[in-house]
């Protein structure tokens, strides 16, 4: 056989084109029921954060507001003789006082004076423990 | 071969310029065409992956060399004892003369696995004698030796076909 014949098949041959590759199949990754509950987990637990800082923030918010409007407001004497009635359940601030101390030194007294009394027991009876060792 | 584009990645043009031969090549090792085409893709997934490429002295012999290596690695193609698939299209016949394709895939299959390996690297590979001994890890005498016996087997076989068929 001759070396040109050998040429020649072997052109014949190149004609062929060997096939490329078929594209590699894209494999779309899915989240393992594990994984999914993991996320899931993460997810709740961050919105339960999410809510808890949202009510301490809510809370402490309405809680300064609440001290900022009673301090804010001029205290007028009324409000003192008021409060000063049922000064077992009124707590007065402390800026309120001061500046109820500064401008009615009269008012101020009677309601400390109101205050004190509530935190002793009652005298008023006949019998109460304080009378009786006050007569002794 | 197709032509690689210039401003393509140097290890995409390499895919699209050798893809089909290391394709035939793979088959030609592991007698799968689903395996030979993991080989093929894992080889190039490799090559970007660890960008080794840059280093080899000879790229076309380097891939070539490296599915072989990965089929070789492979147990189940090591201890393989199936036939080679038949049903796949190897070839783009000229003309689409797939009665031609089918004649020459026979053929091939014919051969013995080192011949049909010698064959696929020089002729639709474009290696030289001394790029397929490296390949294959043997001398270039032998490699030259094999593509000779391989090619008259393949030419008989061939034509014995046409002329049965005719």
């Amino acid at each position: 056989m001759s070396n040109a014949d050998d040429k020649q098949f072997e052109r014949y041959l190149r004609n062929f084109r060997p096939i490329n590759p078929e594209p590699r199949p894209l494999h779309i990754k899915t989240h393992s029921v594990s994984a999914r509950r993991r996320s899931a987990l993460a997810v709740s637990a961050v919105a339960c954060l999410a809510v808890v800082a949202l009510a301490f923030i809510v809370l402490s918010h309405g809680q300064g507001n609440e001290s900022e409007q009673s301090a804010s407001r001029p205290y007028s004497d009324a409000d003192a003789f008021s409060r000063s009635n049922d000064a077992k359940r009124v707590e007065l601030p402390t800026i309120a006082l001061t500046k109820l101390a500064l401008d009615n030194h009269q008012a101020f007294d009677k309601f400390m004076t109101d205050k004190t009394q509530s935190q002793f027991p009652p005298m008023n009876t006949e019998h109460s423990a304080l009378r009786v060792l006050a007569m002794q | 071969m197709p032509p690689t584009d210039q401003n393509m990645p140097p290890i995409e043009g390499l895919y699209r310029q050798y893809g089909g031969a290391l394709l035939l090549f793979a088959i030609s090792i592991c007698g799968e065409s689903s395996r030979a085409q993991d080989a093929v893709h894992q080889v190039f997934l490799k090559l970007i992956e660890t960008d080794r490429f840059e280093n080899a002295l000879d790229p076309k012999a380097y891939l070539f060399a490296s599915v072989r290596n990965f089929l070789l690695n492979d147990r189940k193609v090591r201890l393989r004892n199936v036939p080679i698939e038949t049903d796949r299209i190897w070839f783009e016949p000229p003309d689409r003369d797939y009665a031609a394709e089918l004649n020459l895939r026979r053929a091939l299959q014919s051969l013995p696995d080192d011949q049909r390996q010698v064959v696929a690297l020089h002729i639709w590979g474009g290696l030289t004698f001394a790029q397929v001994a490296e390949v294959l890890s043997i001398s270039a005498n032998t490699a030259a030796s094999r593509y000779r016996y391989a090619l008259l087997k393949l030419r008989e076989a061939m034509l014995l076909k046409e002329r049965s068929s005719v």
